[in-house]
């Protein structure tokens, strides 16, 4: 039986298990995001640890992109990190939940009335071009700024000797343009506080991260020559997360889907889809659009490695050149914060079989209130039955979770999930881990369908306490 | 023996006998195919010119640059033959793990395009792999390049057929069961075939990497689909083989045999042991059993280094000073150094690196990175009433040396308290060497 057995924290493990999921789901209607604010403490600690072991100082900014709880930014808050944010409402929601200017970071593109909140606040402006550093002149006069605007230099378009053949990005302002750049900068110099540069890379290969850092650095070099007075670098997120138990499930699951596709053993996708891989007259072509579910080194490890790996222009490695340079390292990682963060709920509306004899598991839910740009989530979810069952030996069923939608393609898994014993209607299925990207991101009330609510639970001695996301704050909870 | 072209010597390898008391099976006799031997290095030597060949005088008078995805052996085989023939050669891959074969390509000269790493965010419809992007190479512009296309040249099969099988028929007859590694199975497929002709009842077992292993040259199951050359039903048997019993495998090779081969070939070995040990036992007469050792060990060592750091012991540095006697080194408040720099004139070391040393250090501070300075101390290179100030990052690493020096008897050494990023944060001056002095 192909399982792809979720890493479950034990508090998370434990909620699930106390029963209360079903009435919640009741009266809160499907599907049903339940987040764990509490949960972000522990990576935030491991990279704060690994921060330190290499005598690094550094900044972490939470991409609050990743999940649009408030229960999650005030808890941010709570705990010291700073905010990225890549809109105006980011921005207003993240100064609502309680932060300060200095704490926040604006990237991505921008429009006027997102540029103007974060001068307003001065915030730490990420700019992503030439003309950004234009509007930024303009508003700031109209304004009547007195404070320069403190500014991130995003840059692309790395590449080394070696010729690493980076991607084309439609981020950041091309570095072979930098000349133009600090004349520019040059001829408005009361405007501008360039505090450093910032990269994010598309990425989480190594060898591109240290490419990226060896010119950004270089780069630093360059501002400081030309009378700025740049600390920090910013090489941006993807720090990667580890979702399965046991990588070898990953592994068999993929080796599956490739013979599969081949036609050498039963499909395992909804009409053998390949997710990227095709039979091209008996070669398997193409490349994985999926996500790496299984990851050894994620979160602060990777960071570790990319802080331990040698940065080859200088002979020492990139912890080591950042400590000596004395140069502050901002991250922006948006998902391995929220590892467990989240899980998200839906009731089974009915088990049925299709027309080929495949297992249909239809949820009150629909594709949107999961996979985000349409990213398969390849991660078992957890059935939590309503009614106590009589035991039945496990079997293997393997099912296709189907959605809410009235659509042939709003399937939840285009996967088969295997289970061991088949749902009943009225179940609660849990889907694992979901915080990061794949509950609200990108969320459609197509159909007029519910887009889910958001509840925050807490550990409270030996049992939990949970409030409406919005109730949620640490600093009222515990008093 | 004597050549006239580096060509000639390709081929015609050695077939050793592995004693049996390494091997352990009883009812067969084991034969190493000593591809290593080849010119080059490796088995690729012979697909690298057959692929080649028959093209080479059209590819010097067009001017095209040789092209081909390769993780490293091939590329290798194919710059040694270019570089002879004053040819370009370009290899565009996803799949060099292993740095000393970069820096062996560095050294001859290849042109590497290295593909981006796997997407965070996968776009579906955008394939990174290099087989396509070699397509839109060629597609792009079909008369700059000679793709050898070891995946699917049927080039590649013949030449194993033609020579490396022909020779193990010459040297041994009768074959019963063939061994070789899956990279693009053209080794592996083209030896057997021609075996088969003489030994109709040959069983050949491929070997391959378990998933998620990574062994140099050769795949997993999964991605052995993406190589055209590739026929399941060729093979009796297949075995799996993991990363840890590849580096056993070449252990064993390396020291109980003298054979200096690379991991796949223990691999390879390993996996002859597994797919012939459960029939030793049920054999009723003697057979012989051939397996590939298609590279040299020399340039995997970082990639043993990684797996069995064991064997490389623990380099340590001498230490001479205990925990308590850096815990013990005395530092200076910057008020303190500032005053000991007007009385004293110390000798101000700033102990990092170069780079940062000119980017910004202490005023009359001079550069000696610390593992330099560790190899000084013991030998006294100052004056025993010089008084010393020790400059680091955060005031950490520089006790160490100031542990060091008063151990040597230096009196009047000092760390700087908080280091040079306290002296930077405190409002300091600091003197910079510009890139361009």
């Amino acid at each position: 039986m192909l399982r792809l057995t979720p890493i479950i924290d034990t508090q998370v493990k434990r909620w699930t298990e106390n029963g209360s999921c079903h009435a919640l789901l009741d009266a809160l209607g499907s599907p049903l995001n339940v987040l764990f604010p509490e949960a972000v403490k522990n990576p935030i600690t491991s990279f704060q640890e690994t921060l330190k072991k290499n005598a690094v100082r550094g900044h972490i900014y939470f991409a609050c992109k990743a999940n649009k709880s408030q229960a999650i930014l005030r808890q941010m808050y709570a705990e010291g990190v700073n905010v990225d944010t890549a809109s105006f409402g980011e921005l207003n929601k993240t100064l609502a939940c309680g932060f300060s200017g200095n704490r926040i970071e604006a990237t991505g593109p921008k429009n006027d009335i997102f540029l103007l909140l974060a001068l307003q606040h001065d915030c730490l402006i990420a700019v992503d071009s030439m003309v950004e550093l234009e509007r930024i002149i303009c508003l700031a006069r109209s304004l009547k700024k007195t404070l320069k605007t403190r500014v991130l230099l995003r840059m692309s378009g790395f590449t080394d000797e070696q010729n690493i053949a980076s991607k084309d990005s439609r981020f950041g302002i091309p570095l072979r343009s930098r000349e133009q750049l600090l004349s520019f900068l040059d001829a408005h110099r009361p405007f501008f506080d360039v505090r450093g540069v910032s990269f994010h890379l598309d990425t989480a290969a190594i060898r591109e991260k240290i490419a990226a850092v060896e010119h950004a650095a270089q780069f630093i070099e360059e501002l400081i020559d030309a009378g700025w007075n740049p600390s920090i670098l910013n090489i941006g997120g993807g720090f990667r997360m580890n979702y399965l138990e046991n990588p070898k499930e990953w592994h068999a699951y993929i080796a599956a889907l490739q013979q599969a596709v081949m036609g050498k053993e039963e499909p395992v996708t909804w009409n053998n889809t390949g997710f990227g891989y095709r039979n091209d007259q008996g070669t398997l072509k193409g490349s994985p659009a999926y996500y790496e579910y299984a990851t050894a080194n994620d979160g602060a490890k990777y960071l570790d490695e990319i802080l331990s790996a040698p940065m080859p222009s200088k002979d020492c490695t990139i912890g080591t050149y950042l400590s000596e340079r004395m140069l502050e390292l901002a991250i922006e990682p948006g998902r391995a914060l929220l590892n467990q963060a989240g899980i998200t709920l839906a009731k089974v509306n009915f088990v049925k079989e299709s027309p080929e004899g495949h297992t249909l598991v239809g949820l009150d839910m629909n594709r949107s209130n999961l996979a985000s740009m349409d990213q398969e989530m390849f991660l078992d979810p957890v059935i939590i039955p309503r009614k106590a069952k009589e035991h039945k030996p496990a079997g293997s069923h393997g099912v296709f979770f189907v959605g809410n939608l009235c659509l042939e393609g709003d399937f939840i898994y285009r996967h088969k999930t295997f289970l061991p014993h088949l749902p009943e209607v009225g179940d609660t299925v849990a889907f694992i881990n979901t915080a990061a990207y794949n509950s609200d991101f990108g969320e459609s009330n197509t159909l007029e369908q519910r887009i889910a609510r958001k509840i925050a639970v807490i550990p409270d001695r030996d049992n939990f306490r949970w409030f409406l996301d919005e109730e949620y704050s640490p600093y009222s909870t515990h008093v | 023996m004597k050549a006239d072209h580096i060509t000639q010597l390709i081929g015609n390898t050695p077939l050793l006998r592995i004693d049996p008391a390494v091997h352990g099976l009883k009812n067969i006799d084991v034969y190493a195919k000593l591809e290593y031997f080849n010119p080059f290095g490796s088995v690729k030597d012979r697909i690298a010119w057959a692929m080649m060949r028959d093209d080479i005088d059209a590819i010097r008078t067009s001017g095209k640059t040789v092209l081909e995805s390769s993780s490293g052996n091939t590329a290798k085989a194919l710059q040694a033959l270019c570089s002879v023939y004053d040819v370009p050669f370009k290899t565009v891959t996803n799949r060099i793990n292993v740095q000393e074969v970069r820096d062996i390509l560095a050294i001859m000269g290849t042109e590497i395009a290295e593909l981006p790493g796997r997407s965070e965010c996968p776009d579906p419809s955008d394939p990174d792999n290099p087989l396509a992007i070699i397509d839109r190479m060629l597609s792009g512009e079909p008369d700059a390049y000679f793709h050898t296309s070891q995946y699917t040249n049927e080039k590649n099969i013949r030449v194993h057929f033609e020579t490396t099988g022909k020779e193990i028929v010459d040297d041994l007859g009768e074959v019963d069961f063939f061994v070789g590694g899956l990279g693009t199975t053209g080794s592996t497929r083209g030896t057997a075939e021609y075996i088969k002709k003489h030994s109709a009842a040959v069983q050949s077992i491929g070997v391959i990497a378990g998933n998620g292993e990574h062994i140099p040259g050769i795949r997993s199951e999964g991605d052995l689909f993406e190589v055209g050359l590739f026929q399941r039903e060729f093979y009796e048997g297949m075995q799996k083989i993991s990363s840890e019993e590849a580096v056993e495998g070449m252990i064993t090779l390396i020291r109980r045999c003298g054979i200096l081969a690379g991991p796949t070939s223990g691999a390879t070995y390993i996996g002859l042991l597994h797919a012939l040990k459960p029939l030793d036992e049920t054999l009723k007469s003697r057979k012989k059993a051939v397996f590939i050792a298609c590279d040299r060990m020399e340039w995997y060592v970082s990639y043993i280094r990684k797996r069995r750091p064991d064997l490389f012991g623990l380099k340590m540095i001498q230490e001479t000073v205990t925990e308590s006697d850096v815990h013990e080194a005395p530092a200076m408040s910057h008020d303190e150094a500032q005053h000991c720099i007007v009385e004293h004139k110390p000798l101000i070391i700033d102990i990092r690196s170069n780079g940062a040393y000119r980017a910004g250090h202490i005023p009359s501070s001079i550069n000696v990175p610390q593992e330099l300075l560790k190899e000084m101390v013991s030998g006294k290179p100052f004056p025993l009433t010089q008084h010393i100030l020790i400059v680091c990052p955060v005031g950490e690493q520089s006790k160490n040396i100031v542990a060091r020096l008063r151990k040597a008897g230096y009196e009047h050494s000092h760390s700087l308290a908080s280091g040079i990023t306290g002296w930077r944060d405190a409002g300091l001056p600091l003197e910079r060497i510009t890139t361009n002095a």
